[in-house]
C-alpha cells in the first residue's frame, strides 16, 4: 500500500504545485482566502480525478495560510483571519525596512509548521479512525452536535448567537424529503429542494456572494512599499535561517497549531492568537518581551507555524469522523462527498490509500511551499494592489459558476443568492457564518443517527445520555461552554477595565 | 428606539412555515424538523431578550449600506442574465457595469478589462472544465 500511496502523491506533484502556487497567490488577495478559493475551484476540482483533486486541495491549503502573511506584513491588510496575528509582528518589521526578512520567517515557520503537522496528523489519523469504527449512532449523534454547538459558541462573541446559527443549519439541513417516508418538508413547493438543500449553493452564498458584496461596500487603497529589490532574496533567505535557529518556538507553536486545529470551530486565528500569547509568555528576557509589537521576529514563528499546523490539525476529525471543524475543511468534504468517497471513520477501510495519500500530500506540499513560496513572494506582492472591484467581479463570476456547476440547475444559483443575503445579515449582525454552514452539512448526519439511536434504544432517548462515550462527549460539551464563557467573561472585563 | 437584529426573526419565521408545512405528519417525518424548530424558537427567543435588555444602543455591529444594496442588485441581475442572454453575454455586461459603478469611468480600459475577464472565464469554464453553463433563452450559440 506504501508503494500505491507514494505512486498517488507523486503522481499529483502538478497538482500540489499548483495548489500551492494559487494557495500563496489567493492568500495574498485580501478577501479571497482559503473557502473562497475552494469555491471558485469548486467547477475544477468536481471534474479532475478524485486523487488529483484532494492533493489540490491539500497543496492549497498550505499555500493559503503563508499566502496570508504576504499582505499581513507589506500592507497591514492581512489576507486571511489568521494574518492578523502576522500583521501585529510583519507590519513593523516592514516599516524598519525588514519586509524581506519578515516574508522569510514566515515563510519557512510555515513549511515547516505544515511538514511537522503534516507527519502527526499522518500517524494520529489512523489510530482515531480504529476508535472512531466503535461509535455507533447515539455517539455519531452527540459528537456531530458537539461539533456544532462548538463551533458556534467559538466563532461568535455570543454563545447565544453562535448556537442560534448552528440550529438554524439544522433546520435548513432538513429541508427536502424525509428519509423514513418520503414526506417534503420546508421546501416552499420547490421540487429542486426534494433532495435536500445543495451545500455548494449554500456555501456559495454565504461565503462568496457575501464577500462580494463587501468587497464592493468597502474601498481599500493599497499603496506597497515593501516591493522587492535587489536585496530581497538574501533578506529572505536571512529570514529563513533565523527560524531554524529558534527550534523551541516553532516546535512549541507548531503542536499547539495541531492540536487547536483537531478541535471543531477553532479556526487558525485561535491556533495563532493562543501561540503568539504563549510566545510572549514564554519570552527569555523581559528585554525580548517588550519588543513584542514593534516587530519581534519571534511573534511571527510563533504565528504562522500555528496557522499552517492548525490546516493539518483541522483535517484529522474531517477524515476520521466525517465532522469539519472550519469552513474549508467543509469544502474539502464537499468535495469528497461529490466524489462519492465515504467521509468518516470507514474512509481509511474503504480507500486506505486515497486516505493516505491526500495525508501524505501535507508534508510534500510543505517542501514544495520552500520554492515556490521563495519566489512567489514576487509575484504575490503586487497582486496584494489588485483593486477589490476585480477581485469581486472574479469571485462573483467563478462562485456563482461553482453554484451551478454541481448540479447543472440555473435554480442553484438564485438559492445561493438567497444563502448570500442570510449570510451578509449574519455577517453585519454578529452571527458566525461557519455555525450555520457546518449544521447545514451535518443536518443528514444528526438526523438519521438521531432516528437509528432511537431505535437502538426502542424509542428511548435515554440512549443519547446514559451510554459512555455520550457521556463523555456531552460532559465535554458542558465542561468547554463554561470554560469558555468564562473566558470571554475575563476578556470581556479586561477590556472594560482597560 | 433599539435596533433588533434581524436574523432572529428570519431564522424565528422559517421555522414557523417549517411546522405549519408539515404539522400533523408521522414522528419519524416530522420530528426531527419539530427538534430543530424548537431549539430555533429557544435561541431565537433567549437572543431577542439579550437584545431587548443589553445596555447597549444597538446590537447590529455594522447597519447594512445602499452600496451593499446595489452590489447584491448586480448579482440578481448576472443571475438573471445568465438564464436570458445566455452567460458569456451577460458576464460581459455585469462585470462592466459592475467595474463602471466602482468606479472605472475610462471606456477603452473598462471594455478591455471585462472583455478579459468574460474571455478568461469562458475558456477555463467552458472549454477547459466543459461546464455547460446556461446559454440563454435565445438558444445555443446566439452570445457565444
Amino acid at each position: 500500500m506504501i508503494w500505491d500511496v507514494l505512486y498517488i502523491v507523486f503522481q499529483g506533484l502538478p497538482f500540489i504545485a499548483a495548489g500551492v502556487f494559487l494557495g500563496v497567490i489567493a492568500g495574498a488577495l485580501p478577501g479571497f482566502g482559503a473557502s473562497n478559493t475552494l469555491v471558485i475551484l469548486l467547477p475544477l476540482t468536481l471534474i479532475l480525478p478524485v486523487e488529483s483533486a484532494l492533493v489540490m486541495v491539500i497543496g492549497l491549503f498550505v499555500g493559503v495560510r503563508f499566502g496570508g502573511a504576504t499582505p499581513a506584513i507589506l500592507i497591514n491588510v492581512p489576507g486571511t483571519a489568521s494574518g492578523a496575528v502576522t500583521a501585529l509582528e510583519g507590519y513593523p518589521m516592514r516599516k524598519k525596512g525588514q519586509a524581506g526578512k519578515a516574508l522569510g520567517i514566515a515563510l519557512q515557520a510555515s513549511v515547516l509548521g505544515s511538514a511537522v503537522s503534516g507527519i502527526v496528523a499522518l500517524i494520529a489519523a489512523p489510530t482515531i479512525a480504529q476508535v472512531a469504527l466503535k461509535f455507533s449512532a447515539p455517539e455519531i449523534f452527540a459528537l456531530a452536535f458537539f461539533s456544532i454547538a462548538m463551533v458556534g459558541q467559538i466563532a461568535s462573541d455570543n454563545m447565544v448567537k453562535g448556537w442560534l446559527a448552528g440550529a438554524g443549519g439544522l433546520l435548513i439541513g432538513s429541508i427536502g424529503v424525509d428519509p423514513m417516508w418520503g414526506i417534503e418538508r420546508g421546501t416552499f413547493g420547490f421540487i429542486e429542494l426534494y433532495d435536500g438543500i445543495p451545500v455548494i449553493a449554500a456555501l456559495v452564498g454565504l461565503y462568496a456572494v457575501t464577500e462580494v458584496i463587501f468587497l464592493a461596500e468597502t474601498k481599500i487603497k493599497t499603496t506597497v512599499n515593501g516591493t522587492p529589490h535587489k536585496g530581497h532574496l538574501k533578506e529572505l533567505w536571512s529570514g529563513c535561517v533565523y527560524v531554524i535557529k529558534r527550534p523551541v518556538d516553532l516546535v512549541r507553536s507548531t503542536l499547539i497549531g495541531t492540536f487547536i486545529g483537531a478541535l471543531p470551530g477553532a479556526g487558525a486565528n485561535i491556533a495563532s492568537f493562543i501561540s503568539y500569547q504563549q510566545a510572549v509568555t514564554f519570552s527569555p528576557s523581559p528585554e525580548d518581551q517588550k519588543k513584542f509589537g514593534e516587530g519581534n521576529p519571534r511573534g511571527i514563528i510563533a504565528s504562522e507555524a500555528a496557522d499552517n499546523a492548525n490546516a493539518s490539525g483541522a483535517l484529522v476529525p474531517m477524515m476520521t469522523l466525517g465532522i469539519p471543524g472550519s469552513a474549508s475543511t467543509a469544502v474539502m468534504l464537499l468535495i469528497m462527498t461529490a466524489h462519492g468517497l465515504n467521509v468518516g471513520p470507514t474512509l481509511f477501510i474503504e480507500s486506505p490509500v486515497l486516505a493516505y495519500a491526500t495525508l501524505a500530500a501535507t508534508p510534500v506540499a510543505a517542501l514544495m511551499l520552500f520554492v515556490i513560496g521563495f519566489f512567489g513572494t514576487f509575484a504575490a506582492v503586487r497582486l496584494v494592489m489588485v483593486p477589490p472591484a476585480i477581485l469581486a467581479v472574479i469571485i462573483m463570476i467563478f462562485a456563482l459558476a461553482g453554484a451551478f456547476a454541481a448540479r447543472y440547475l440555473a435554480f442553484d444559483i438564485g438559492l445561493a443568492l438567497v444563502f448570500g443575503v442570510i449570510g451578509y445579515i449574519m455577517r453585519k449582525e454578529g452571527y458566525p457564518v461557519q455555525a450555520m454552514l457546518i449544521g447545514v452539512i451535518l443536518a443528514p448526519v444528526v438526523e438519521s443517527n438521531f432516528f437509528i439511536g432511537l431505535r437502538e434504544g426502542f424509542g428511548s432517548p435515554l440512549i443519547f445520555v446514559t451510554r459512555p462515550i455520550t457521556l463523555i462527549i456531552w460532559g465535554l460539551l458542558i465542561a468547554s461552554t463554561i470554560f469558555i464563557a468564562k473566558k470571554k467573561r475575563s476578556a470581556a472585563k479586561r477590556l472594560e477595565s482597560s | 428606539m433599539k435596533r433588533i437584529a434581524l436574523f432572529p426573526l428570519i431564522v424565528s419565521g422559517y421555522a414557523i412555515y417549517y411546522v405549519a408545512d408539515v404539522f400533523g405528519g408521522k414522528f419519524e417525518t416530522v420530528g426531527y424538523g419539530f427538534l430543530c424548530v424548537a431549539l430555533v424558537l429557544l435561541l431565537a427567543s433567549l437572543n431577542l431578550a439579550q437584545d431587548v435588555t443589553s445596555s447597549e444602543p444597538s446590537l447590529v455591529r455594522q447597519p447594512a449600506t445602499w452600496r451593499g444594496l446595489y452590489a447584491f442588485a448586480f448579482l440578481a441581475l448576472y443571475a438573471l442574465g445568465q438564464v436570458t442572454f445566455g452567460f458569456a453575454m451577460a458576464t460581459f455586461i455585469v462585470s462592466a457595469g459592475f467595474l463602471w459603478w466602482q468606479g472605472y469611468r475610462q471606456i477603452g480600459k473598462l471594455l478591455v478589462l471585462s472583455g478579459a475577464t468574460t474571455l478568461v472565464a469562458y475558456v477555463i469554464l467552458i472549454e477547459i472544465l466543459k461546464v455547460p453553463m446556461p446559454e440563454g433563452l435565445l438558444g445555443p450559440g446566439t452570445f457565444l
